[in-house]
């Protein structure tokens, strides 16, 4: 009896704390941004043991994405049809508009049809979603989810013994995380008054003014830039690169600043490029240079996507390559200029 | 690195048996051993044994064991390989085991007909055959099963293994950690000398007198016998060093002299206390019985030695690492030839010796010594598997050691398992008030032990009426109570300290010290340093040790009928379909555990008594602990201190899950019943596919979620409260064991489907803490959070594995690392171990990607999960590993 009351009294202290306090008057909390990834023990994105929000949506078409599910603004369906259907039709059987379809591919030599596959029309798709909850193998799944700050600092919150022994905190990256600026606004604003140390990858290619908005709630800015010819720029990703040389300038001296260069090859991998890039980095105020040398480890996620990867018959960066910009950093003049490597 | 040493380590035979699936596994047979072919087995110590004791027939056992060994010690073949600094071995040639019929041989006759029949030739067997016929009546092993013929017909199955549970009468594992420091401080004369004082202070009128007399008498043959062996060893050295020349004379004539010195007289360098200590640990664990652990922390046991060497430049760095480099090359030669149901938990023929570093010192400040960086360079130039490193890590550990032990864990050889001083010294003064034999309180400090036990167990008693959340509340506030004895009550309790500790019945100094000098003794258990620690010390490791819950989780949805074949073989418990809540089905879980402890503690108190009565081990029990034994004139095997009976548990994190199934799915949810639960885990989920996935989207263990999380930590709290209601036969309560060593994989072979949604025959989880593997996808951070949820204290102690890349150790990272172990430290967890992702591994990831979700590669800025990358990228980074690890034999 007296423990009922006790309990009834403490659930009543509860309730009123948490709905007095400053968590109800704050905005920020219940602003929703599109995640599709939150992955904790991130060690390459900035210092310490850190967690990424991954954010869905880039302005950019790379062709060496590695993450080409965060590229379109919205979620999607990921097919893996060959791996892991069963056959068992529940997704036909949702779909309203008929966008799954079977495909018989029949062997030679043989009259019955023996191969059956499915494929997802995108063009029909209106991503409603319902196959990928009918779907009980996992063939279909879903990539990009509405969260709140609430939700997405739950999960960071998680980790915050680790941010603090390793000095560690959030990296918000996607995608491009400028291109949902009032979410990544909020999500900074909430970690800085938790007390995380915060960091953001970008590319650079937002209006100036969002960058400034994040500013002051901004330990860290991970900044890529792919190459400092505009022409170039423009043919390889879609469009040119004078907003992020920009918006460069205006971080220097504002913020600490880590330069990241993906080395692709047959595009920023020859000796003037990297000089440019190199030479630019000596410009601005920055703390470390990395080179991240291209990979193909993103390449297995293009096809369940509907995307086709285009640098199919791309190499890896030769060791040649990496010696000489190993040279280049040590003769930089930049403190800490380094290859990214495993 | 020393090329002899390197010579040395490659010329070796592993000595070792492994373990596959059996060609028909069964329940009651999941697997087969596997032995080097190349590996023969030495009838020497069979013969000289029985030789003896057919000499010593009618004489008192303890007797005819003193004598046994004496005659082994005076007559079996000896050697010296060309090389060797640390001389000592255990059977006539380097490629050969010794057997031990007095214990048990009808295991061994049968096998040499099957899996070890290339192990001796024919008229090996027939020799081996006469021998046996000697023990026919007279070894423990018939005793026992002319005993176990009167059993009552449900116990007769725990003779055996039956998948839930099994007895290591067979082989006793008989652990026992010598007080080296005392061994080497006064030298065995010096010992002999005791044994000497006290025979002569025996009275007549003594009522134990003639036991007692035995006991001196047996104890002071053993020792003679034992420095005879020295001696022979330098007669030997001294006879080689005359046909020899250059280095190696000098080698044989330092050996000489050595040998002529120790173990007799008290260690005078480094090198002598290296032999000393293998002497002593040679002659104990192999030669006179064939027992596991180690338990010393060598870095603070040589270090007097060394730093004398030291100051009078008699040694370098490098020469010591070389001489433990030697030591190592003994340590891991030690194999032994056992019955499947041990080779099933000593997967790897380990013998858990593992050598403990770094900790704190007496007073609570870093212990950490020249020595501890020594061994771990030693152990990353041999890369033996034995001794298994253990660091003991604390908040205010030397940076450096971590970072030397982050460079051999990135070698890949999964040394050294890190161990938190935090939990484990609370938990060492819980056992050490629960163990300690009033008797020795004195010598310990605690004279008042008695007395403060009986509170204890009297509050206990006086609570139980008070309501149950009551009970619990009072429980949680003096859990613990030993621990906080010591440290509690800021300087009103630091006063009241001072004034036990003046009046002779608390010393609380002297009992924390106690139990920061802990080193691990195998595996995961810690003990006392020098004294009589965990695992039985006595003979058989308790209750055999080998515990699965997963079975009893089984036999709760079977109401305790195996059903594989049938046989009753849990306890009867209520139909699970009649349960109403999760709480019952719960207590339906205990009760399947208590059954199966209670069995197998009943098997225990029959071979216990054999050994007590006919395997009594003078020879340890006079190092052991502070002389207790000499000053008891008792042997150890007659109750030593801290003794006390372990189970070894396996399942628990799979039980876990599939509680957590069950609570949510059938209690909360009520989405499937507890029919189709049953039906699905019958047929091995044959035609459930759908339920399957449904039970694996239950949150696992692994993924800091708090739901599944709390429904382990609930588990392991009350299967600990259920072992402390069954005792051993000393009335001890047995004590829950986190390490299955290599038995996870053995005893899932037993097990049938478990609702977490693992399948029949598939590998349990390894470790008490490990996530079942592939189902911690949150990544290393998310494991230590659920893991840090359970409090050792409470829920006993833990292994956790963890699994890297052997690059995720380097450069940069290697500073994070020591970040993340800090972090772990903090948590309050017991123990964590490194293994690195090998070739094999990844193999065997690309062919079953659904029980390696968790496995991450990282490139370039860049992480992925193995599993969801091309095939090609996926060939390419094994090549890579492939590379990057070399020659590494083991990861």
């Amino acid at each position: 009896m007296a423990l009922d009351r006790i309990n009834s009294w403490k659930k009543k202290a509860v309730a009123l704390a948490r709905n007095s306090g400053g968590g109800r008057l704050n905005m920020d909390l219940d602003i929703q941004g599109l995640v599709f990834n939150i992955q904790k023990f991130s060690i390459d994105d900035g210092p310490g043991i850190r967690t990424t929000v991954f954010m869905k949506g880039c302005p950019f078409r790379c062709p060496w994405c590695s993450n080409p599910e965060s590229i379109n603004p919205y979620p999607e369906v990921i097919t893996k049809f060959d791996a892991l259907c069963k056959d068992c039709g529940r997704c036909q059987d949702s779909c309203e508009i008929g966008a799954i379809k079977v495909i018989e591919s029949l062997l030679p030599g043989d009259d019955r049809p023996r191969e059956r596959t499915r494929d997802l029309d995108r063009h029909l798709c209106n991503r409603c979603m319902k196959c990928v909850e009918a779907c009980p193998t996992g063939a279909l799944s879903s990539v990009g989810e509405a969260k709140t700050v609430r939700e997405v600092l739950e999960v960071v919150e998680q980790d915050r013994p680790f941010y603090e022994n390793s000095g560690g905190g959030v990296t918000l990256s996607g995608g491009e995380p400028l291109m949902q600026p009032d979410f990544a606004l909020a999500l900074l604003r909430e970690s800085k008054r938790r007390g995380l140390h915060t960091a953001l990858d970008t590319c650079g290619q937002a209006p100036t003014d969002s960058l400034e908005a994040l500013l002051p709630f901004l330990d860290l800015v991970l900044y890529d830039v792919k190459h400092t010819d505009p022409t170039a720029h423009e043919k390889a990703v879609g469009s040119d690169n004078l907003t992020i040389l920009e918006n460069l300038r205006f971080l220097s001296g504002k913020v600490a600043i880590w330069l990241r260069v993906p080395l692709i090859p047959g595009f920023n991998d020859d000796l003037e490029t990297l000089r440019d890039i190199v030479e630019l980095a000596g410009e601005v105020c920055i703390e470390r240079l990395f080179f991240l040398p291209y990979h193909r480890w993103g390449s297995g996620k293009y096809p369940g996507l509907g995307r086709e990867y285009e640098l199919a018959n791309t190499g890896e960066i030769s060791a040649n390559k990496l010696e000489t910009v190993k040279e280049l950093c040590g003769s930089s003049g930049i403190a800490a200029c380094e290859i990214a490597s495993e | 690195m020393s090329v002899i040493t390197q010579t040395l380590n490659s010329e070796r035979l592993y000595r070792v048996i492994h373990i596959r699936t059996a060609d028909n596994p069964n329940v009651h047979r999941p697997i087969d051993c596997v032995l080097d072919p190349r590996v023969k087995i030495c009838l020497e110590r069979a013969e000289l044994v029985t030789e003896s004791y057919m000499r010593t027939e009618g004489e008192p056992w303890i007797m005819r064991r003193a004598k046994a060994l004496d005659h082994l010690l005076r007559n079996m073949t000896i050697y010296i390989l060309e090389g060797e600094e640390i001389v000592g071995n255990y059977s006539s040639s380097p490629d050969s085991l010794p057997t031990h019929p007095e214990f048990s041989y009808r295991w061994l006759e049968k096998a040499l007909e099957d899996e070890f029949r290339h192990a001796l030739d024919e008229e090996g067997k027939r020799r081996l055959r006469e021998i046996n016929r000697y023990w026919q009546d007279d070894s423990v092993e018939s005793r026992f099963l002319e005993a176990a013929l009167s059993f009552p017909e449900e116990l007769k199955p725990f003779t055996g293994w039956t998948g839930a549970v099994g007895a290591a009468w067979e082989w006793p594992l008989g652990c026992m950690v010598l007080n080296y420091e005392l061994a080497f401080e006064e030298g065995l004369n010096g010992m002999l000398a005791e044994v000497r004082r006290y025979r002569s202070m025996l009275s007549a009128k003594d009522p134990e007198y003639k036991e007692k007399q035995e006991f001196y008498q047996a104890a002071e043959i053993c020792a003679e016998a034992v420095m005879a062996f020295a001696r022979r060893f330098a007669a030997l050295a001294e006879e080689k060093a005359t046909g020899a020349e250059g280095e190696q004379k000098q080698r044989y004539e330092r050996i000489a002299r050595i040998c002529s010195r120790v173990p007799d007289n008290p260690p005078e360098n480094f090198h002598e206390a290296l032999q000393a200590f293998w002497f002593y640990h040679l002659i104990t664990s192999q030669i006179d019985w064939n027992s596991v652990g180690l338990g010393q922390r060598f870095d603070q046991l040589f270090w007097p030695y060394y730093e004398k060497d030291k100051f009078e430049e008699r040694i370098t760095y490098e020469g010591a690492v070389e001489l433990f480099e030697h030591l190592w090359i003994k340590l891991d030669d030690l194999g032994q030839i056992n019955p499947w149901k041990h080779a099933m938990l000593q997967v790897g023929g380990t013998k858990f010796q593992s050598a403990t570093l770094g900790g704190v010192d007496r007073y609570g400040n870093d212990a950490t010594n020249e020595l501890s960086f020594a061994m771990i360079d030693a152990t990353m130039n041999i890369r033996t598997l034995q001794p298994s490193l253990s660091l003991r890590y604390h908040e205010n550990i030397d940076p450096r050691i971590v970072e030397k032990a982050v460079d051999c864990i990135s070698t890949g050889i999964g040394m050294p398992a890190i161990f938190n001083d935090k939990p484990v010294i609370s938990w060492m003064l819980n056992a050490a008030m629960e163990h300690l034999y009033p008797e020795s309180g004195k010598i310990f400090g605690v004279a008042c032990m008695p007395v403060l036990k009986k509170v204890h167990d009297q509050a206990k008693k006086a609570i139980s009426f008070l309501p149950k959340s009551w009970e619990e509340g009072l429980e949680s506030y003096f859990h613990n109570w030993p621990y906080k004895l010591c440290t509690a009550g800021g300087r009103a309790g630091d006063a009241l300290r001072g004034i036990t500790k003046h009046l002779g019945i608390f010393d609380a100094d002297e009992v924390l010290y106690f139990a920061r000098n802990w080193s691990n003794t195998a595996c995961v258990g810690p003990g006392f340093t020098g004294m009589a620690a965990v695992q039985g010390s006595l003979a058989t490791i308790i209750c055999a040790a080998v515990f699965n819950y997963a079975k009893c989780l089984e036999y709760v949805l079977y109401q305790g009928v195996e059903p594989t074949t049938g046989e009753q073989l849990g306890a009867r418990t209520l139909d699970p379909r009649t349960l109403k809540t999760y709480d019952e089905f719960l207590d339906a879980f205990l009760a399947q555990v208590k059954y199966a402890l209670e069995q197998i503690a009943k098997v225990y108190e029959i071979s216990e008594k054999l050994f007590e009565e006919m395997m009594p081990r003078p020879l340890p029990s006079m190092l052991v602990g502070r002389k207790s034994s000499i000053i008891r004139g008792k042997d150890a095997t007659r109750k030593g201190d801290l003794g006390y009976s372990e189970v070894f548990l396996a399942g628990s994190v799979n039980t876990a899950d599939s509680l957590a199934v069950i609570k949510r799915l059938v209690y909360e949810e009520k989405t499937v019943t507890m029919s189709e639960i049953i039906e699905a885990s019958r047929s091995d989920w044959a035609g459930n596919e759908d339920l399957r996935r449904k039970c694996l989207a239950v949150p696992k263990f692994g993924n800091d979620d708090d739901y599944v999380d709390l429904v382990l930590e609930e588990m392991y709290r009350k299967t600990v409260k259920v072992f402390k209601g069954v005792k051993d036969h000393f009335g001890n309560h047995l004590v829950p064991e986190a390490t299955m060593a290599g038995g996870y994989f053995a005893i899932g072979v037993s097990t049938g489907a478990t609702p977490d949604g693992r399948r029949a025959r598939e590998t349990l989880s390894d470790g008490q803490l490990s996530p079942m593997h592939g189902r911690d996808v949150k990544g290393p951070t998310a494991v230590l959070k659920s893991c840090s949820k359970v409090d050792p204290t409470r829920c006993g102690n833990q292994l956790v594995n963890q699994k890297f890349l052997p690059s995720a150790l380097k450069g940069e990272n290697k500073k994070l690392f020591a970040d993340y172990l800090k972090t772990w430290s903090e948590f309050g967890n017991w123990h964590i171990q490194f293994n690195c992702i090998d070739v094999d591994t990844l193999r065997e990831a690309q062919a079953h990607p659904e029980s390696h979700g968790n496995l991450i590669v990282r490139v370039a800025g860049y992480s992925a999960f193995f599993t969801e990358l091309n095939p090609e990228i996926q060939a390419d980074i094994i090549r890579r590993s492939d590379q990057d690890l070399g020659k590494s034999r083991r990861c």
